[in-house]
């Protein structure tokens, strides 16, 4: 790209007609993060907008009872929609669009770490909201709910192909989410400014860097799983047909085992917006910097064991529900720690009501309401009554609404100034503030009501049972309150980016590096970055006579580690979610044997013999780095072919073994063996694959003369990548080969 | 008007629910007011004024930080001990055989009494003051069994049985229905609970084992004719009726006595029943019940058996 312009540049080159043809191309090539992070979020507001209607049209059905208005498989559509919508092309694109913007300047970073990969990541989310929209064109949308609860969504109860296209976007969307969350790390480890130490993080960056590993443990589930059910539903797999003796139950442990973590990596982004804005509003530091990075941490680790808190109701044994609601009555502990720092910021501050700290108070005040009614779904038996019913509909719209959604609003006013270099309308920010207020809480307290008086979810109509009629008809009510509010927020944002008032480099006398630079910041961000010694940089110079203590040791020279190799590791990490969530499925299902073939069919000394082909491979890789940190491009070479060709030795016995197997007549749809036995070791052939084109790639350049001994970092790095695939092998030809001839 | 409401426990079971419900209500509104509340006290008390200096820059505090992350597990170490006694009153282990066994189908549920043999759909009988044991299953998909003012809620899982047990102190109509989005029509997938004193239940159940029949009449006799020679023999079964023995759809042996048809949405009248057989598909679209196309004198014979069949 040449050159790179900012917002405002870009604000007046748009009214000059010659020159808005170049422009939209430099958006849409953009590897910028500023550029990127406003792209999430007007994709993520557009998509608000069409979830929103969504939402209007579910709440117009339901306003009054036995209604007609909509055919019921439409409605069934609609929530499947919101609910997809919402959470994958809403929440996670605003929360990542913010991180996005704000991270890499809170850091002192010019730009992510890889920023190609950003563009790449944020290039999902449209491809991957246009592929969940296309199944409309294709024969309906998906119509199973947005967990998608097997059986229902497979082929026997759900033949069109909207299912297939809510799991392939999801899982574009995934890949995306996760090239994110790789970066994210990356850029937080290796690119922080000189005095920037970790202990030094705002808290905004802090959380979000916790929050990427969520990303990275949890989405690689959801991918395995959205996997499963393709090839259930493509290839006539049985994962999760009861009948033919997969597992409805295996399904909702996967999807949950990735959901419940969701709820957090939607919910961290607003903890950290919320931990920014709220001292800088009551003009004081956050109380208990430690603890509420600790307990950040600590909801990282929780929130990847409490899935079964969903499944209460699917009859899972009583040790099984035990442990789920101990550890999910835990997590309410660092939750809470969290809530109490906040009002404790408060307290003896002097609080300035702006827009972003309303939004704020709100925040804490509903967000407190959700966690209480989210502990009463850890006290299982409340669970067994208010599970699926309005109740829990009211609880999760208080966590994704009442907190992530009015967090986010006042995250962007309070950062719309940097961004664009002009003040939101306080004024249009306060209607928008108390009609989101009025709005959002007509249309869910009642909901809880609703739900203690038996009403379940996704059902497109009711009878008229006594209170049912009024209380639909107010919690549609508020609905009118939100769609207002949205539409003076819109109003606002485009209004205010043409003449609102100019923001200057700090408009709330804040304390993060974000305001040290010019609003918009300058391409590559910073001209120069103001000494770092403590976790308010700018309190620091403002305050000369009263600075913040120094944290930690401030010493100057600190070399970073390289990013290439965090991000490879951090993908690997990703990766070994993926094939963890394979082997676990495969051993699952290897636990309850059943007739037909079985691991008996495998030749086990033939696979030893292409296994060792695979492990040499690994050391023929480590000759080539040897051979080219030194320099010798013969000998990098030479070791670098080997490896290829010990690769793909290793490929074609694998074509070979299936070949075999197909010709005795087992193929993926034999039964529960064939079906696990393919997807393991297939997935681990099409990584091999991968690594081999990544291979060959590497030797054409080395081949070409590109042989710079400053190449080693990404050499490296594909090293990693391929030692892991082989490391991957070592775990499928234990489990898959050898456990079963020493049962 | 019967109603299910949750707040409103009619069995030991429901009530060990609702008193655990009683106890966190308390523990919860007092966290709800205190943090509230100084929420609201800092809101009004360091509101901010002009011209006033940046406050004292107070970063923590070490031993409120403890206090407050140790006082939030000793509630939460009091709620797991609530818990778990109440998950044992409300949710004892299964009996050896079950006394019920509730199987949920798109978009219906049958009824099986293993003791007596008597099959019925979507109207379920119980005798008062006696727990029955309820073993729950799925034909397809998953659905769920909530009637909330008698017990919890449970997964119908396909090939997974889960089990509840099912009480009612006081004879009544309990009302409930699947909570487990099942597919087009899960919203008219309802659940009727009739609680009858003991003697009054073990008459219903002698009555259920009766083979079905209709009153005799010229219109009855084609009916039935018609029954057995249209499709609807494929699905449901009428004991009784040679060859009518597959229960893909309710069992009909005496669904003239029961209070609803296609499972909740409308009530069980003859005229409603003549609209149903005329066309299933505008009632409740997306049920497994396909339309017909009987001509009137058709609806009106076949309307004329299926309603006699008490």
């Amino acid at each position: 790209m040449n050159g790179t312009t900012t917002i405002a540049e870009f604000r007046d080159a748009i009214l000059d007609p010659a020159k808005r043809a170049h422009y939209r191309l430099a958006w849409i090539s953009t590897v910028d993060h500023k550029r990127i992070a406003v792209l999430y979020m007007l994709t993520a507001l557009f998509f608000f907008v069409v979830g929103g209607v969504e939402a209007l049209f579910i709440r117009l059905q339901l306003a009054v009872p036995n209604n007609h208005f909509l055919h019921p498989d439409t409605f069934n559509q609609l929530f499947t929609m919101h609910g997809t919508t919402m959470i994958f092309l809403v929440v996670m694109p605003v929360v990542f669009g913010l991180a996005n913007y704000v991270l890499p300047l809170q850091i002192g970073a010019r730009d992510m770490a890889f920023p190609r990969l950003n563009a790449f990541g944020f290039w999902c989310v449209p491809f991957g909201g246009i592929l969940l929209h296309f199944s409309v064109l294709a024969g309906g949308a998906p119509a199973v709910g947005w967990f998608s609860y097997a059986p229902l969504s497979e082929t026997p109860y759900s033949s069109s192909p909207g299912a297939d296209y809510w799991a392939v976007a999801l899982f574009v969307l995934g890949i995306g989410s996760i090239s994110f969350a790789i970066n994210t790390i990356a850029t937080v480890i290796s690119l922080r400014g000189p005095g920037m130490t970790m202990r030094r993080l705002p808290l905004f960056t802090w959380i979000n860097f916790v929050n990427a590993f969520i990303v990275i443990f949890a989405l690689p589930v959801l991918n395995a799983g959205l996997a499963m059910l393709l090839i259930d539903r493509q290839l006539q797999g049985h994962f999760f047909l009861p009948f033919r003796g997969g597992s409805p139950v295996l399904w909702q442990h996967i999807f949950w085992a990735f959901g419940h973590p969701e709820v957090y990596i939607m919910a961290l982004p607003a903890f950290a917006i919320v931990s920014e804005i709220i001292p800088v509003f009551s003009r004081k530091p956050i109380f208990g910097y430690e603890f509420v990075a600790a307990s950040s941490v600590a909801i990282a680790v929780l929130s990847l064991g409490v899935w079964g808190h969903h499944m209460f109701t699917v009859g899972m044994g009583r040790p099984l529900d035990v442990f789920f609601a101990i550890s999910s009555m835990l997590i309410a502990i660092p939750t809470g720690v969290k809530v109490l720092n906040w009002t404790a910021t408060m307290l003896g501050g002097r609080i300035r009501f702006d827009v972003p700290m309303l939004f704020c108070i709100a925040f804490l005040i509903q967000f407190l309401v959700a966690g209480i009614t989210g502990i009463s779904h850890a006290v299982v038996p409340l669970d067994w009554q208010t599970k699926n019913s309005y109740f829990l509909i009211a609880h999760f719209h208080f966590v994704a609404v009442g907190a992530i959604v009015f967090a986010v609003l006042g995250g962007i006013q309070y950062w719309f100034p940097k961004m664009s270099g002009r003040m939101l309308s306080e004024t249009l920010g306060k209607w928008t503030f108390w009609l989101m207020v009025a709005g959002f809480n007509m249309t869910f307290i009642i909901q809880h009501f609703l739900g203690l008086l038996g009403m379940p979810r996704r059902v497109f109509t009711y009878p008229d049972l006594p209170h049912w009629g009024w209380m639909n008809m107010l919690s549609t009510t508020g609905v009118f309150f939100m769609s207002a509010a949205a539409l003076i927020l819109v109003w606002n944002l485009a209004t205010s980016f043409f003449r609102g008032k100019v923001a200057g480099d700090n408009p709330w006398n804040a304390w993060t590096l974000e305001w040290a630079t010019t609003s918009p910041p300058p391409h590559e961000n910073f001209i120069a970055l103001p000494p770092i010694r403590s976790r308010r940089p700018l309190w620091d110079i403002a305050n000369p006579d009263r600075p913040d203590p120094i944290v930690g040791e401030n010493s100057a020279a600190v070399t970073l580690p390289d990013h290439n190799k965090v991000g490879i590791l951090t993908f690997i990490l990703s990766e070994a979610g993926f094939f963890g969530t394979l082997l676990l499925a495969y051993l699952y299902f290897y636990a309850r044997p059943e007739a037909g073939p079985g691991p008996k069919e495998l030749d086990v000394p033939r696979t030893l013999v292409f296994s060792i082909c695979l492990f040499a491979s690994s050391f023929t890789f480590w000759r080539s780095e040897v051979g080219l940190t030194k320099q010798r491009r013969g000998s990098m070479l030479g070791w670098l072919a080997l490896t290829i060709l010990l690769g793909g030795v290793f490929l074609v016995g694998q074509v070979n073994e299936y070949w075999k197997l197909f010709q005795t007549g087992v193929d993926l749809s034999t039964n529960m063996f064939s079906t696990t036995f393919f997807t393991l070791t297939g997935f681990h052939g099409l990584h091999v694959l991968l690594g081999l084109i990544a291979l060959l790639i590497f030797l054409w350049v080395a081949w070409e003369g590109d042989f710079a001994s400053g190449r080693g970092s990404a050499f490296k790095a594909a090293g990693y990548y391929w030692h892991f695939v082989d490391v991957v092998w070592v775990f499928v030809l234990l489990t898959v080969y050898i456990l079963p001839l020493i049962r | 008007m019967h109603t299910s409401n949750a707040l409103d426990p009619q069995s030991p079971l429901a009530r060990a629910i609702y008193d655990l419900g009683i106890v966190s209500g308390v523990v919860f509104a007092l966290i709800f007011i205190i943090v509230t509340g100084a929420i609201i006290y800092a809101i009004f008390r360091f509101r901010a004024r002009e011209g006033e200096p940046d406050p004292k820059q107070i970063a923590g505090n070490r031993k409120v930080e403890i206090a407050w992350t140790v006082i939030p597990f000793l509630i939460v170490v009091f709620l797991l001990v609530m818990t778990l006694g109440a998950m044992n009153r409300a949710d004892p282990p299964p009996a050896p055989s079950p006394d019920l066994v509730v199987t949920g189908h798109q978009f219906w549920w049958q009824a099986d009494y293993p003791g007596s043999g008597v099959i019925t759909a979507n109207e379920i009988h119980i005798p008062t003051g006696k727990p029955l044991s309820v073993r729950l299953e799925s034909k397809d998909v998953l659905h769920e069994f909530w009637v909330p003012k008698l017990t919890r809620k449970m997964t119908n899982v396909p090939g997974q049985p889960n089990h509840i047990w099912l009480q009612a102190d006081k004879p009544g109509i309990y009302i409930g229905q699947c909570s487990e989005f099942c597919g087009t029509q899960h919203a008219w997938m309802r659940i009727v609970v009739v609680a009858d004193e003991p003697s009054k239940f073990e008459e219903w159940q002698r009555a259920q084992l009766l083979p079905g029949q209709a009153a005799a009449s010229d219109a009855t006799a084609k009916g039935l004719a018609l029954f057995q020679t249209s499709t609807c023999i494929n699905c449901h079964a009428i004991r009784g009726v040679a060859g009518a023995d597959l229960r893909v759809a309710p069992d009909l042996t005496h669904v003239a006595s029961r209070k609803q048809l296609a499972a909740g949405i409308i009530e069980n009248t003859p005229a409603n029943m003549r609209l149903w057989l005329k066309n299933p598909q505008h009632i409740k679209p997306g049920a497994l019940m396909p339309d017909f196309e009987f001509t009137d004198e058709q609806l009106d014979q076949l309307t004329e058996y299926l309603s006699t069949l008490r």
